[in-house]
């Protein structure tokens, strides 16, 4: 398999809970969720991964995922960097395959992500999968977001379901047409068949009412 | 998911009734007889066997017995059934005795007793599955008996 | 020598997954109580894992992917850790059982109720787990638990009347008077039995642990066309060895003491001893890879370093697991529950929590980007699609059935 890494790719399908490895093949953490950069010109940035409890908590999704990741914060209630998760910047990564490798070794490799006053302004990849869509045929989720070969949003997958949900069975250039079994892509595509890809133009979000707008 | 396992468990048959004493004094009579063939297929083949596997296997059988009577025990029969249940009280105690002395003579090594042993267990196996037929016998329904 | 070596990991998963034991006590049971009439349930058993265990072991061999790590990556977080805690239950509660087993094996052999024994036994699997290397583990307790072709040969020496038992593996339906939905339930158990979750867990972790490359893919087939069947043909034995001598007593079996009366009969003392061998190693070998298991399930949902090809320190927190999963069946174990019914709940609920560990699989194998020109062929894919359907199917009736027949009594 080729490196994934330099080229247009979707985060969720093949980035996101994969398995970090540092230089040496050691085990490092998995890719618990993504860190996203808004940029001068509006766009939307990959920047960086993200992983420990406080990223793969709040994915747990919902009210469960809240929840949850309360009563983690609770636990340490001392720790100012309780609700701050680990964060590997996209210069570690050396290439995405079926694994994230990393051209470090792991010792002391993960450092808790800055506060929120410094840099440029950064959202998580996960808050952003969760949000409710309001789209001109109605209702729907994110199911995937693309990127480019530079980590920018390129568009998002809109439909019915959860993030990840067409496991990679969806009709387009770059992915082989017929991934088999037929039985379970046949009921994939259909389950999916209003799924679409909105340029990211056409996409306002409202990090703070959680929604997005398709115009 | 709990929510349909408990309806489905509600639905389950063996509610206590008659039936119920049926179904569970066939099922003791069944392990307390398992034991008992168990018990007299290693004591025929007993130079076959190490002593602490003869000894494990007699130990256990008399504990699965005891447990599969004491079980019964605590279930009220119906009022049609107590002539029987008595009967089938008496058996399963009969039996858990001739297990212990089973038992008592296997630890004792004392391989002399074992031909006798195995004849009274025989027989006790067969008495055992009389009654086991006689109450398979029993209508299903509950008309009383 | 070095290619028989190489096997003894499918042997292993297989003997582990077939002959533990809940499953020695299980096909014993079935044996006697149903004859071989449950047999076509093991041979489907055996395809369906060749099936799950091909694609999970070739996913390993070609992405360097275990299991768990897939499960993960396309099921998402939350239904990963829903499965990730169904899976860890039911492993768990092997564990247990199989820790009770090899006291309950050593019980035989001394005559110390296992009681006083387990604490030992837990110890000593920990201790194999945190120095033994991984080799050693595969290659002693995989060929040593070979000890149990033992009730091949038993069953040849007792001389059963071959066409009765022809004829009961063909009937498909219960013998009289077993009604059909305790024979229905054994089915679920005897599917669930074959079909553990973490046979697959410790196969494609282990294909990892021994650094499979796409090379060795046909080694790894060769694992699991050898060591599946292997365990079937041990089951259906041991049904048969029990049926022979059980049936005609009309007795029921309920302990590994009267699972090991057939060989004793057949073979006498030295039978017996080869038995006992196979049991210790048996549910030894279980023990270490449930053991394991645990570990490799919660650490790869997590990211964290695992396995034994990496000194202890490196994968401490995997070590960890290990010995507090230990601390917990000892705990379980002090309760004095009886380890052989603690097996028998758990293929149930392993029959409930398999599709969601299979479907995941069958996708990933079919994925060109992590397969490359290995993904699944044509008639790979219809068969992966019927056990598919069969998974389904089993996991739906698994828990109204063990209510129904109240566990099969």
């Amino acid at each position: 398999m080729g490196d994934r890494f330099h080229e247009p790719y979707d985060a969720v399908l093949h980035l996101l809970d994969r398995q970090v490895i540092d230089r040496d093949g050691l085990l490092v953490c998995k890719v618990d969720d993504l860190e996203l950069a808004e940029t001068g010109e509006g766009a939307l940035v990959a920047t960086a991964l993200l992983a420990g409890s406080p990223a793969l908590l709040p994915r747990l999704g919902g009210r469960l995922g809240s929840v949850v990741r309360e009563y983690w914060a609770r636990m340490g209630d001392e720790q100012a960097d309780r609700r701050l998760p680990y964060r590997i910047d996209f210069a570690l990564v050396a290439e995405l395959t079926s694994a994230v490798t990393l051209t470090r070794p792991r010792h002391g490799l993960l450092v808790r992500t800055p506060g929120e006053d410094e840099g440029p302004v950064r959202h998580r990849l996960g808050d952003l999968l969760q949000m409710e869509v309001e789209a001109p045929e109605g209702k729907r989720r994110i199911l995937d977001v693309r990127l480019d070969e530079r980590h920018r949003v390129r568009s998002l997958v809109i439909g019915h379901g959860r993030p990840g949900a067409m496991l990679g069975y969806d009709e387009r250039e770059g992915r082989p047409a017929n991934q088999g079994p037929a039985l379970v892509r046949a009921i994939v595509r259909a389950l999916h068949r209003h799924a679409r890809e909105v340029p990211f133009g056409q996409v306002r979000i409202d990090w703070e009412q959680h929604r997005v707008r398709v115009a | 998911m709990v929510l349909v396992a408990i309806i489905l468990s509600a639905c389950a048959p063996g509610t206590p009734d008659e039936d119920s004493w049926r179904v569970d004094a066939l099922r003791s009579i069944g392990d307390v007889s398992s034991s008992v063939s168990s018990v007299q297929l290693a004591l025929q083949h007993h130079d076959r066997l190490f002593g602490p596997y003869l000894q494990t296997v007699a130990v256990q059988a008399e504990d699965a017995a005891g447990t599969a009577s004491t079980k019964l025990s605590a279930v009220q029969p119906p009022e049609p059934y107590q002539g029987r249940s008595d009967t089938v009280t008496s058996a399963l105690d009969d039996a858990e005795s001739l297990l212990t002395d089973a038992r008592i003579a296997v630890v004792r090594r004392d391989s002399a007793a074992y031909a006798d042993l195995v004849r009274r267990l025989k027989r006790t196996g067969d008495r055992l599955s009389r009654i086991e037929d006689r109450i398979r016998a029993l209508p299903d329904d509950r008309s009383r008996p | 020598m070095k290619k028989l070596l190489n096997v003894a990991l499918g042997v292993l998963t297989a003997i582990g997954g077939f002959v533990d034991i809940g499953d020695l006590v299980t096909n014993a049971q079935v044996g006697a109580r149903f004859g071989l009439s449950l047999a076509w349930v093991t041979l489907l058993g055996v395809v369906g894992i060749i099936v799950f265990a091909e694609m999970s072991g070739r996913i390993a061999a070609v992405s360097g992917r275990a299991t768990f790590d897939l499960v993960r990556e396309r099921l998402g977080p939350a239904m990963g850790m829903a499965n990730l805690l169904g899976s860890m239950g039911v492993t768990l509660l092997t564990y247990v059982a199989e820790i009770g087993g090899v006291a309950l094996a050593f019980q035989l052999i001394c005559g110390v109720d296992y009681l006083l024994l387990f604490p030992f036994v837990g110890a000593l699997v920990w201790l194999v787990l945190w120095r033994a290397k991984f080799s050693v583990i595969e290659n002693l307790f995989g060929l040593l638990g070979l000890a149990l072709i033992v009730f091949v040969v038993a069953l040849l020496k007792l001389g059963p009347d071959w066409s009765q038992l022809g004829h009961s593996a063909v009937s498909f339906q219960p013998p009289k008077p077993e009604a059909w939905s305790t024979w229905a339930y054994y089915a679920v158990a005897l599917f669930g039995a074959a079909m553990t979750p973490y046979e697959v867990f410790f196969f494609s972790s282990g294909g990892v642990e021994e650094k499979w490359g796409v090379k060795d893919i046909g080694v790894m087939r060769t694992n699991v066309l050898l060591g599946f069947p292997l365990g079937g043909v041990l089951s259906v034995a041991i049904a048969a060895c029990t049926y022979v001598v059980f049936n005609p007593l009309s007795a029921s079996v309920d302990t590994l003491g009267q699972v090991g009366l057939p060989v004793a009969i057949a073979l006498g003392k030295i039978g017996l001893a080869i038995a006992l061998l196979g049991f210790v190693a048996a549910t030894f070998g279980a023990a270490c890879e449930t053991g394991l298991s645990t570990g490799y399930s919660i650490a790869q949902y997590f990211g964290w370093q695992w396995g034994k090809f990496v000194r202890t320190d490196v994968a401490a927190r995997f070590h960890l697991v290990l010995l507090l999963s230990t601390v917990i069946a000892l705990g379980v174990l002090a309760t004095g529950i009886d380890p052989v019914q603690v097996t028998e709940a758990s293929v149930v609920f392993s029959a409930l929590a398999l599709p969601l560990t299979y479907f995941p699989i069958l996708v990933v194998a079919n994925d060109r980007d992590y397969m490359g020109e290995h993904v699944n062929g044509r008639v790979l894919n219809v068969l992966a699609m019927f056990f598919m359907v069969v998974l389904t199917v089993v996991a739906l009736a698994a828990i109204p059935l063990m209510i129904w027949t109240r566990m099969g009594a």
